[in-house]
């Protein structure tokens, strides 16, 4: 008997479950449908997106061109001003000479003066350097590549301090145009003064080879220059002329598109349900 | 300027910009001149432009003048197209005035004239070198210098600064022919808008001369024409008066206001039918003007001369009658509006249950609309401007069935 009840009891427990999983089912598909039917109604549901909030662009190039100053000043200062590796009939040399050498007067073997400032009497009546180059040249060309280094870090300073005050203050994109043309303007004047002031030592390359049989006549066999300090400037100028150009393109085409831009009223005005009928 | 020729101008500075700055990198860079040296070495020495610096050689330095000039000039160059680059810059994106318009011009003229002094230069130098015996063009290969190099691209620099202020030259043209007959149309729409209020004593006089072209009357004597002149005239004056008047009302308003509601009531019935009685003197006199035209030169009649007495007397009585028309109209609007305000606090609370108290009714603008107002409005679209019914129990949001554009009511009473 007490197994028949236990056997019943569980049938009857059974029955509910299965009664309580029809209805789960029955609320399920009841839901769904009404979903459907809503959704049918509105129209697709829309999903909940984050307002999108845009940050100013801060743009880059003051800090840029302060960074390519503080690279060339170091350039001046760390990096050796020229290689010289020539052989006489009496000795051979190689030796790396720094800025600080040519500005203390500390140059060792006296006969690297003569390839700069020929003594010879009986050589030439027209000129003393058969390079292009004399000393004071080594000293005062970095000089005012230091010079033009030290206006361009701050001409990139007043630009980052520009585009940061502009973050808070808002200037119109014209005026932010304008600045930028101008200071597109001094990257480019700062470029062409460096290249120049170091283009002299390029140009020495070429006439040690044009003028050889006037070095030969001062008593080298051999001679070999390089310009290291001066050839890193000359890099240093070529992509600050470089970026200049291209910033130049840059604004002028941005010009013109503002040009070509026409602002309608509708995009300032708001519009609201509910106006003058 | 027009976009097209904003468009060649930015290429061709970029151009010239590039080619100047080449050439100032040339002359620093290239061997300009070879000396025949009867040293102890006989060869020929080659000098650059830092070597002639140095050079004691007074023929040298001659030519290095020459070719310091042409450093200098290339300089400016590249200083003025790099400043005629900004003032494009500030052209096109905010002064589009005569003095930008100038100054551009003015700096690719400049630019123009500096390239064709380096052309003349460099022929001067080139003339040099042949006239002295010793000196001679460094060769890079014999029948070929190095300086053809820096000429050759000088040459381009000169070319493309020709086509740059040609371009500039032919539009700016343009542009102030354009600025003159902007000058004189604007001065003619001056004059019109001027003239055009009030009619002139020229206008008035060729308005009686016409029909008189095609009257019959051809022998009326000039006394009679002068006549004419002064009674249109004054009707003129008489108008500038009203005119005064209706200027002044608003700052005796508020004066009279108090006055008019002390006052008696019946004055009120009285002061319209004035009102009428003046609408109808308007009336008659526009057509005694009318006919005026029509018949230009009527009986001869003695001259009417307005005194100041006569017309402040005119101007207050004017002011009087106006007034009072005003109050009378605002005590007819005032139960209006309270009725009105009624209706809209009733809807106001209905909203306020059903809805969150954000949404509003529209605008009503009479009372035909507070009827509709109960469930359905109109409501007008300012995307496509349809207008639309709108159930106000079943939607908070409302979406346009032509445009599709969504939106809210707004509150507006």
């Amino acid at each position: 008997m007490v197994d028949e009840e236990k056997e019943d009891k569980k049938e009857e427990e059974s029955e509910k479950k299965e009664e309580k999983k029809i209805y789960k089912n029955k609320d399920k598909i009841l839901d769904e449908s009404f979903k459907q039917a809503q959704q049918l109604k509105t129209g697709k549901p829309k999903k909940s997106v984050l307002p999108i909030t845009l940050k100013k662009p801060f743009i880059k190039i003051g800090l840029l061109i302060v960074i390519i100053a503080l690279i060339g000043l170091f350039i001046i200062n760390f990096v050796p001003f020229l290689y010289i590796n020539y052989e006489t009939e009496d000795s051979s040399i190689e030796q790396y000479i720094s800025y600080q050498e040519f500005k203390y007067d500390q140059l060792e073997p006296e006969k690297i003066y003569s390839l700069f400032e020929s003594t010879c009497i009986d050589c030439s009546e027209n000129s003393d350097s058969y390079i292009g180059l004399t000393i004071n040249d080594f000293i005062d060309t970095p000089k005012f590549t230091i010079y033009v280094f030290y206006i361009m870090i701050i001409i990139g300073a007043i630009f980052t301090i520009f585009m940061l005050v502009n973050r808070k203050r808002n200037f119109s994109e014209n005026t932010i145009i304008i600045v930028h043309s101008i200071f597109t303007a001094f990257i480019i004047i700062t470029g062409i003064i460096i290249l120049i002031l170091n283009m002299k030592f390029l140009a020495a390359n070429l006439l040690q080879q044009l003028n050889k049989p006037f070095l030969m006549g001062l008593g080298f066999k051999r001679v070999q220059l390089l310009f290291f300090m001066p050839y890193f400037q000359i890099l240093i100028s070529f992509i600050l002329f470089i970026i200049g150009l291209i910033l130049m393109k840059l604004n002028l085409n941005n010009a013109v598109d503002k040009y070509n831009l026409v602002f309608s009223e509708k995009n300032n005005l708001r519009y609201k349900f509910g106006s003058k009928i | 300027m027009d976009i097209s020729i904003i468009k060649k101008a930015r290429r061709n500075i970029i151009i010239i910009l590039f080619l100047s700055i080449l050439c100032l990198i040339l002359i620093t860079f290239l061997p300009w001149i070879a000396v025949t040296e009867n040293g102890s070495v006989k060869e020929n020495l080659n000098f650059n432009y830092e070597m002639m610096k140095y050079s004691s050689n007074s023929q040298i330095n001659d030519l290095l003048n020459i070719l310091m000039d042409i450093y200098i000039l290339f300089w400016t160059i590249v200083i003025i197209s790099l400043i005629s680059f900004i003032f494009i810059v500030i052209y096109t994106l905010k002064k589009r005035t005569l003095l930008f318009e100038i100054l551009i011009l003015t700096s690719s003229l400049v630019l123009f004239i500096l390239c064709a002094f380096v052309f003349y230069f460099q022929i001067i130098f080139s003339r040099t070198i042949d006239d002295i015996d010793s000196i001679s063009a460094s060769m890079m290969y014999l029948p070929f210098a190095y300086a053809y190099i820096q000429f050759i691209f000088s040459i381009f620099l000169l070319i493309i600064s020709g086509f740059y202020t040609f371009n500039i030259i032919k539009d700016s043209t343009k542009q102030f022919k354009s600025y003159k007959i902007q000058k004189k149309e604007k001065k003619k729409e001056l004059k019109e808008k001027m003239t055009s209020d009030i009619p002139t004593e020229s206008e008035i006089e060729e308005s009686l001369k016409m029909p008189r072209k095609t009257d019959s009357l051809k022998d009326t004597s000039r006394e009679e024409k002068l006549a004419e002149i002064d009674k249109l005239l004054a009707n003129k004056d008489s108008d500038i008066i009203k005119q005064k008047a209706d200027e002044d009302i608003p700052k005796k308003e508020i004066d009279e206001k108090e006055q008019a509601i002390s006052s008696e009531n019946e004055k009120i019935v009285t002061e319209e039918i004035e009102t009428e009685d003046e609408s109808k003197d308007e009336v008659e006199e526009e057509n005694k003007e009318v006919e005026q035209i029509k018949h230009p030169f009527p009986e001869k009649k003695p001259k009417r001369v307005i005194e100041k007495s006569d017309r402040l007397k005119l101007s207050e009585h004017f002011e009087k009658v106006l007034s009072n028309a005003i109050e009378k109209k605002q005590s007819e609007i005032k139960p209006k509006q309270q009725t009105d305000k009624k209706i809209i606090k009733d809807e106001e609370e209905t909203i306020k249950k059903e809805t969150k108290p954000d949404l509003i009714k529209p605008e009503l603008e009479n009372d035909t609309n507070v009827e509709l107002t109960d469930k359905i409005l109109r409501v007008k679209c300012p995307e496509c401007s349809h207008i639309f019914p709108y159930n106000k129990e079943s939607d908070k949001k409302i979406i346009c069935p032509k445009c599709g554009k969504e939106g809210k009511i707004e509150i507006k009473i």
